[in-house]
């Protein structure tokens, strides 16, 4: 009787068959939820950057525009960086339709926690030193330095670093701000 | 009745999974930075270990020796895919917090332990008592030293616990002091929170040093007996 099922090797392939069929059955059941938390936690980070009624309308996984009564207010685009004190620094800029910072936010990193993590706005305010400012008429260099941006005291490394990404994300905006109105036009129609 | 508070007195205290087998200790050092996260995985685990033990102790008479290891394996690995499906489902922002440790709670060597050492040869009702109780064992060590490290690294207690119980708990933020020791919540602070809550344990079962002269003999019989085989 069963002598299919007697040798060990096709218990254990039902085994995994069985294991396989219940993962799938909670993924397809759970994946629509998830997206959209998914979603829903990934606006809600950027809501912090843009005023309460604007809109924010996704146009890929970098890209995201804002506008108000439909009318293209800006963009928020992501930015990473290795050059920080440890791993990925990955944050997303906000910037209006002039190459303005609306703002700045670090939404992964491995810094020191309680020194580099301060590029974190829950931990301490410092990021907000980037709100309006422009590629051109600041000097994108530490105080130390000679530039016009505070650092984080204990944190040189990780400052330059996010001072870095931000000009950097700033001068491929300047270049990308036609392509991106483009797809802000045909991502609407 | 006498044999499951037998397993269950196992479990919490005297084979304790955290403080006596000392097992699974990347979890409990990596995520005991504070409640809200100790809490999740600690709850987790207990979910993870209950049901494979259940399992597993369910289909014993199916597996046969030489499939029984990557089964158990097999077992723990879909109940840890499935917390994290459904953890991603309820509490997402949580699970952007802790959802790398729950991965890595298939290599809580608690689970494989537990299975091997008793799923594997028992009842499925006493499976299941031995892992709600080495779980819930393993939590509350996990939960205590959370506690002790928010508490030294942060000053807070329960931050952030509306991540895990909806937005009515952020009221139960209690702020002791205005800075922590930083130190505590980084990894050398995790091991000496270990080592101190060890010590006080041993300090509470071991005998004592002019009581052990005495009895020598036997204690050292009941210390061996007490030291389960580490996977």
């Amino acid at each position: 009787m069963m002598n299919w099922f007697a040798h060990p090797v096709t218990r254990l392939v039902f085994l995994g068959f069985l294991a396989g069929i219940i993962i799938t059955a909670l993924h397809l059941a759970t994946r629509q939820v998830i997206q959209l938390n998914q979603q829903q936690y990934r606006v809600q980070q950027l809501r912090e950057l843009i005023d309460p009624a604007e809109d924010i309308r996704h146009v890929n996984e970098n890209l995201y525009i804002t506008s108000q009564s439909d009318l293209i207010t800006g963009f928020i685009f992501s930015a990473s960086t290795e050059q920080g004190y440890n791993g990925v620094i990955r944050a997303w800029i906000a910037i209006d339709l002039d190459n303005q910072v609306r703002g700045v936010r670090v939404y992964a990193h491995d810094e020191t926690p309680g020194i580099g993590d301060k590029i974190d706005i829950t931990v301490s305010p410092w990021i907000t030193t980037f709100n309006e400012k422009t590629l051109h008429q600041y000097d994108w260099r530490t105080r130390k330095s000679g530039g016009d941006f505070d650092h984080i005291t204990g944190a040189t490394i990780t400052s330059r670093a996010l001072i870095h990404t931000v000009k950097s994300g700033l001068m491929l905006a300047e270049n990308e701000i036609p392509t991106w109105r483009e797809l802000a036009r045909a991502n609407h129609e | 009745m006498n044999e499951l508070g037998n397993i269950s007195r196992e479990g919490l205290w005297s084979n304790n999974p955290a403080l006596v087998q000392m097992l699974g200790l990347c979890p409990l050092l990596a995520v005991s930075t504070s409640i809200v996260s100790a809490l999740a995985l600690g709850l987790v685990t207990i979910f993870v270990l209950t049901l494979s033990n259940l399992v597993i102790s369910a289909f014993r008479s199916v597996l046969a020796d030489s499939i029984r290891l990557p089964a158990q394996i097999m077992v723990i690995a879909t109940f840890v895919t499935l917390a994290d499906i459904l953890l991603q489902y309820w509490f997402f922002e949580l699970h952007q917090r802790i959802g790398l440790f729950v991965a890595l709670i298939v290599t809580n060597c608690t689970l494989l332990g537990r299975a091997e050492a008793f799923a594997s040869r028992n009842r499925v009702g006493y499976a299941l008592v031995d892992g709600l109780s080495m779980g819930l064992g393993f939590a509350l060590v996990l939960l205590a030293m959370g506690a002790v490290r928010e508490i030294l690294g942060q000053g807070t207690l329960f931050n952030n616990l509306d991540l895990l119980f909806g937005a009515g708990f952020t009221d139960w933020r209690i702020q002791l002091v205005d800075n922590g020791f930083l130190f505590m919540l980084l990894p050398p602070g995790a091991f000496i929170t270990l080592g101190f809550m060890i010590a006080l344990k041993n300090r509470l079962t071991l005998p004592r040093r002019d009581q052990f002269s005495e009895n020598e003999n036997s204690q050292k019989e009941n210390r061996s007996q007490n030291s389960s085989p580490r996977i």
